[in-house]
């Protein structure tokens, strides 16, 4: 998912026009797709800055002088790195974890190896907009949480997620893959059972605190969008844990 | 008189059974969440089909307070609750409306039209060199997309809630 932040050299550490100045992102980013603008000229990783990737949101250090009034642009691609869910980030390290699951598992169908196209949502894309991709897609909906039983301080407590998966197929798809919307709803959703279900894959969620995974698929929707043919099959992920949920 | 046996149902399968049940008492009220959890998910989808059958959200609240779902914390009742004009929108058919000035809302629509012909005469009816123009207008039928989407999600939104309080 690629995110844009606007800033200004008052954002970063140090004075001034000082040297090896430094601004912390918002998020983690790739590291293969990453453009810095620094008054409107896009800065060269080898002499002007370096980046240091980190969970926290990755670290710019300018190299050169930066004056505080100078604009910066960052545009880059988060980095969804999979890790132990806690009571900080119950909400989005759970779902994380699911869309880097899904992601380096699950191919698509319409694409080759060497090729790559934006596939996974978190909401219902605008397939009129000009930078939608085409059909399939996978949206992947945010954490619901719940909680159950509690110690007697309310420190430890039975947490339960529910994570909806939806995949969406059509009858004209992206590139020559027209009328193949319910053979790729089949083979999609085959391949996210068949990782959901596997022992590492479920081991990994494990040791990233998600446990005893439920998956529940819905029957098939067809609609019609556009003059054309929708395919839709939602997966009900559910997980629980006993933890803490503050310090 | 000596003791010869001793229960305690806290240990073992006693204590698990014991637990079950302490779940299973539980029951209404999660099917009351599973509820809550699905009615949330109906509203969710009732807007995303109004959004994709094209109606804007300048029109009204139906992306607010519009459509929405509500139930009592602990009743078994709960109802999707929708705006009369989205009703309208849904299921009229096709007709002639006017566009004139005491329609300000529809005016002000008309004005920001994307076609140049609508746009033109809603000038013109704004400025008063013409009183009024006709426009017609079809429905933008997504009830049944959205009914459709949510319905198969309650089945295993309850087999959830009822595996949670039976099966442990």
């Amino acid at each position: 998912m690629a995110t844009t932040e606007y800033k200004h050299g008052s954002d970063c550490t140090g004075s001034d026009g000082a040297l090896n100045r430094t601004l912390t992102l918002t998020y983690n980013a790739k590291p293969e797709r990453f453009l810095l603008y620094v008054s409107g000229l896009l800065l060269s990783t080898l002499s002007s800055y370096k980046v240091t990737h980190q969970d926290t949101g990755s670290v710019i250090t300018f190299l050169n002088a930066l004056y505080d009034d100078m604009e910066i642009v960052v545009v880059y691609d988060i980095e969804f790195t999979t890790g132990k869910v806690n009571y900080g980030n119950l909400f989005s390290r759970s779902r994380d974890n699911i869309v880097s699951l899904i992601k380096d598992n699950v191919s698509d169908p319409t694409v080759s190896s060497s090729e790559h196209r934006k596939w996974i949502y978190s909401r219902e894309p605008d397939v009129k907009a000009n930078d939608f991709k085409g059909f399939p897609f996978i949206i992947i909906h945010p954490a619901v949480l719940s909680f159950d039983e509690r110690t007697i301080n309310g420190q430890v407590r039975t947490v339960l997620w529910g994570i909806q998966i939806e995949v969406i197929t059509s009858d004209r798809e992206f590139g020559n893959n027209d009328g193949n919307g319910s053979i790729h709803l089949d083979l999609i959703s085959n391949e996210i059972v068949r990782y959901l279900n596997h022992s590492t894959n479920t081991n990994v969620l494990r040791i990233n605190g998600l446990f005893f995974i439920d998956i529940n698929a819905t029957s098939v929707v067809v609609e019609s969008f556009n003059n054309t043919l929708i395919y839709r099959r939602s997966f009900m992920l559910s997980f629980k844990n006993k933890m803490k949920v503050f310090a | 008189m000596a003791i010869l046996m001793k229960f305690n149902i806290n240990t073992g399968d006693l204590g698990r059974v014991r637990t079950r049940l302490r779940r299973i008492r539980q029951l209404p009220q999660l099917t009351s969440d599973a509820m809550m959890e699905w009615g949330k998910i109906l509203e969710g989808d009732m807007k995303t089909a109004a959004w994709q059958s094209g109606i804007k959200s300048f029109t009204g609240t139906l992306y607010e307070e519009g459509i929405r779902w509500e139930q009592r914390p602990r009743g078994y009742t709960g109802r999707l609750f929708m705006r009369l004009y989205a009703l309208a929108l849904d299921g009229m058919l096709p007709h002639w409306i006017s566009v004139k000035p005491s329609r300000t809302g529809l005016l002000a629509w008309a004005r920001q039209a994307r076609n140049k012909d609508i746009n033109s005469k809603a000038l013109a009816v704004e400025q008063g060199r013409r009183k009024y123009f006709s426009l017609m207008v079809k429905p933008h039928p997504f009830i049944m997309n959205g009914w459709r989407r949510a319905r198969p999600k309650l089945r295993p939104i309850l087999a959830k809630y009822a595996k949670r309080a039976v099966g442990g």
